[in-house]
């Protein structure tokens, strides 16, 4: 059986239906790249509909930059000339298509309190933000799938014991979570910082210290949502009749499990990672709060409270993309677990 | 099912976290780390931009007179000694030519000189800025005499000179021509005289800010740490935490917090740092008549118990108070009005108003915890026990907005202690900046004119005299004075109590 390969559904592949397939997947290139250029050109209305969305959102929000630079001292000349000099006496859609000329030439701005270049506060600060996304993710596909598959196959009350506790996690509020850890970990048993992040350039041990509670916070709700869709879809691919004859056939219940009911299983798991992956950028935006840690998340929140229009804008932006990359690999990922998927 | 994938996997997560967090206390921010050599400040919220013509104050001119050393030092009772000056004085009568000469051999962090021709640059630079202390003090024209001498003749009197040239206001945190002449570079880097300057590489603005000694510091004892760290930390919570696993030195806390600190180990200190006040904003009865009698407005003071109020909310790190703070306040006035329903219900019938009346109060909401919000619903509260409705607003970061709509009887707010010249360009000036209204007081306006051509004691009486006037005339409702609580572990000296802020750069370490 080593040497036989099946289908997707379990079915040999007999020489000549190999080579169809073969002959799918290379077509399937093509398509790939046409599937690019069209989540490349959805992107653009994408970002349009956000930023300007975004734009009046914050348009509307009470108060101005002028008048929280100005404090209670700026008097009424002081204040309308200052709103002259920012530009926010003009009409809205005068302010966001000098926001968006700008932008589409790589000009961000300038951050209307700081006076720092917007691009240079994200680039400082992207880094820390991916080091929570991603090694959040991380935990939630080690951790999640493994449990998932574990509760899927031992069953039982182990299985309902696991279900459980994926649930109760998912419940539990992620700053709540992220305080527990500080006072248990940081402050009782001082093996990790209470808040901070150290850049992995300047100590890589310190850098993964530093992510420790911050990325398990995070990732508890999407370690139980992976574990929740994991469970659920071995459940019925192991119930599938071409498992059951893949087992008559003499496939090892490893190889049952891992590389046939596994790999069928995780497209709707990747489907609830993307998504996942998505309300992780939520997330971070209240544990990068909780741990002080200086991601978008933290830079976001204090350039709205500061009505600082160019660096929320840059944001919005930043964060649309990811969403656009991280569908964009959902499908790409698709395609690999399901050449069916990519064919279509 | 073979288990031992799974196994291998849990065991090497297992041990990749017990190797990190073996690592604990090798470097970085290692909870346990304490050093002589490393200041570690925790600050509720940190500099807006770093060019101190633009910023606010309060809690970033602790990291600021670390960077930025003053021409005056701010000293705790809000009079101001000389720092970079070497004498100082008036030039004739009526406070409107000022001059001071500088001390020699300073140097800005950026390597060039302090001289008369920097502090001109800089002073004006300051006054044409969109910055919060633009106008508090009014210079027409700036002299240079010399090469360290400098005059300022001021467009309007003003007796508190010095005290404008100190931290206070951050017009005397001088930044060197080279960084005036490129505003951009102030607002990513320090050019002051201080003992420190910023290390922009390992600094995120917003978040942290990482300070390394001048190599041009004039006073090189001065510099007592190898490096300062200034993290920025708004979540109360997390900067209780910061003192709990020992990751800071010293930082402000809030009354919530500051129990609990101390309960920690944490030493906190604190005193009298502003008022939480309602300002009676339509005091000439512009939209809400009942406001312009004298009598309505103590009745409103009197109607409401600062004490269990004071206690509910801020415990010990406030004081009931019946006067708005500033330098020169009369502590007689604290109790000037003490609870008396009675007193208040009667004063509202002899004002003509038996059966009490509305007005529409703003307060900042959440935003400021106990001091904001909850304070006005309880004052609220009081008021309704004398018939007077009050419909209160909560605004969020528009309040100053709101405050100064007109379309608000009353706002409540908690202004920083000032000295009394400020208070009035803020509150009492027919002009001013929070009087929506346009109110104005004759007597007012009289001491101000007097006290600003005063000096010394004179000024102090003329001055005191002014917020006892402000005091009888009911102008607000003072509810409280709070204070700051500041946080600090058993190393840290220099603390000086009572100081507007506390200055880093005066921080040291014992032990």
């Amino acid at each position: 059986m080593a040497n036989t390969s099946v289908d997707a559904m379990g079915a040999p592949l007999t020489r000549s239906r190999r080579g169809r397939a073969i002959r799918r997947r290379g077509t399937s290139g093509g398509r790939l790249a046409s599937l690019l250029a069209r989540r490349m050109f959805t992107a653009v209305p994408l970002l349009l509909v956000v930023s300007s969305f975004n734009f009046l959102l914050l348009s509307l929000t009470p108060g101005d930059a002028a008048r929280q630079m100005l404090g209670s001292s700026g008097t009424p000349e002081q204040y309308e000339a200052l709103r002259r000099q920012l530009g926010l006496d003009l009409p809205v859609y005068e302010q966001y298509w000098g926001w968006l000329s700008s932008a589409v030439s790589g000009d961000f701005g300038n951050s209307i309190t700081s006076g720092t270049p917007v691009l240079e506060s994200i680039t400082s600060r992207v880094p820390v933000t991916l080091s929570l996304i991603v090694g959040s993710l991380l935990v939630s596909v080690v951790v999640g799938v493994s449990l998932g598959v574990f509760s899927a196959v031992r069953g039982g009350v182990i299985g309902r014991a696991v279900d459980a506790l994926a649930l109760l996690s998912w419940a539990l509020p992620v700053f709540w979570v992220g305080s527990v850890l500080v006072v248990v970990f940081a402050i009782k048993l001082e093996w990790f910082p209470a808040l901070g992040y150290v850049p992995f350039t300047e100590s890589p041990q310190e850098w993964a210290r530093s992510l420790v509670l911050p990325v398990t916070a995070l990732s508890l709700g999407s370690v139980a949502a992976v574990v929740k869709q994991t469970r659920e879809s071995m459940l019925d691919v192991l119930g599938s009749e071409y498992i059951r004859m893949a087992a008559a056939n003499g496939v090892s219940r490893t190889s049952l499990i891992y590389r046939h009911a596994l790999k069928n299983a995780a497209i709707p798991v990747v489907t609830v990672l993307g998504v996942q992956t998505i309300g992780l950028l939520g997330g971070a935006v209240l544990i990068e709060s909780v741990f002080s840690v200086p991601g978008l998340g933290s830079l976001v929140v204090g350039s709205a409270l500061a009505h600082d229009i160019p660096t929320v804008q840059a944001v919005a932006v930043f964060f649309t993309v990811v969403v656009v990359v991280v569908n964009l690999s959902v499908d790409l990922a698709y395609g690999l677990l399901n050449p069916r998927v990519s064919a279509a | 099912m073979n288990r031992r994938p799974l196994i291998a996997l849990l065991a090497a997560s297992a041990l990749a976290l017990g190797t990190t967090a073996c690592g604990a206390g090798s470097g970085g921010d290692g909870p346990a780390r304490t050093s002589a050599n490393e200041l570690r400040i925790g600050l509720s919220f940190g500099p807006f931009t770093l060019d101190p013509a633009k910023d606010g104050g309060g809690a970033p001119n602790v990291m600021r007179s670390l960077t930025n050393e003053s021409l005056f030092h701010m000293n705790a009772d809000y009079t101001a000694s000389p720092a970079l000056v070497s004498d100082y004085k008036y030039v004739g009568d009526g406070n409107k030519v000022f001059e001071f000469t500088l001390k020699k051999g300073i140097r800005f962090t950026d390597g060039s000189p302090l001289n008369a021709a920097a502090v001109k640059t800089w002073l004006e630079y300051f006054a044409k800025q969109p910055g919060p202390y633009a106008s508090t003090l009014s210079i027409g024209s700036v002299e240079t005499k010399g090469e360290y001498t400098v005059r300022l003749n001021l467009a309007s009197p003003s007796p508190i000179v010095p005290l404008l040239l100190s931290q206070y206001g951050n017009r005397g945190a001088l930044s060197s021509p080279k960084s005036v002449a490129d505003p951009g570079s102030l607002a990513k880097g320090t050019y002051g005289v201080g003992p420190y300057v910023l290390d922009a590489a390992q600094s995120v603005v917003g978040d942290h800010y990482t300070l390394v000694p001048s190599k041009y510091y004039h006073e090189p004892s001065a510099v007592r740490f190898k490096k300062v760290t200034v993290r920025i930390i708004p979540n109360p919570s997390s900067m209780l935490r910061a003192f709990q696993s020992g990751q800071i030195d010293f930082g402000n806390l809030d009354s919530s917090t500051a129990p609990a600190a101390e309960k920690a180990g944490v030493k906190v200190m604190h005193w009298r740092s502003g008022t939480v006040a309602v300002t009676l904003a339509d005091r000439n009865g512009t939209a809400t008549k009942p406001l312009a009698d004298v009598r309505v407005r103590q009745a409103l003071n009197y109607a409401v118990d600062r004490e269990p109020i004071t206690k509910a909310l801020v415990g010990k790190y406030g004081r009931p108070t019946s006067q708005y703070q500033t330098e020169y306040t009369d502590p007689a006035l604290d109790n000037r009005y003490p609870y008396d329903p009675k007193k208040a219900k009667a004063l509202l019938a002899q004002a003509g108003y038996p059966n009490g009346f509305s007005m529409d109060v703003v307060d900042p909401g959440a935003m400021i915890g106990n001091w904001g919000d909850p304070t006005m619903q309880t004052v609220a509260k009081y008021w309704e026990k004398i018939g007077v409705h009050v419909k209160v607003t909560q605004a969020t970061t528009d309040f100053l907005q709101q405050a100064v709509s007109k379309k608000f009887a009353a706002l409540q707010w908690t202004p920083d202690i000032s000295p009394t010249a400020i208070a009035y360009s803020l509150l009492y000036a027919p002009k001013a900046s929070m009087n929506p209204f346009g109110a104005s007081n004759a007597d007012i306006d009289a001491l101000y004119r007097q006290g600003q051509t005063e000096q010394g004691d004179q000024a102090a009486k003329t001055f005191t005299k002014l917020n006892s006037v402000v005091t009888e005339q009911a102008l607000n409702v003072p509810i409280y004075e709070y204070h700051i609580p500041w946080g600090m572990n058993e190393h840290i000296t220099g603390v000086e109590k009572g100081s507007w802020v506390v200055f880093g750069a005066g921080l040291g370490w014992k032990g």
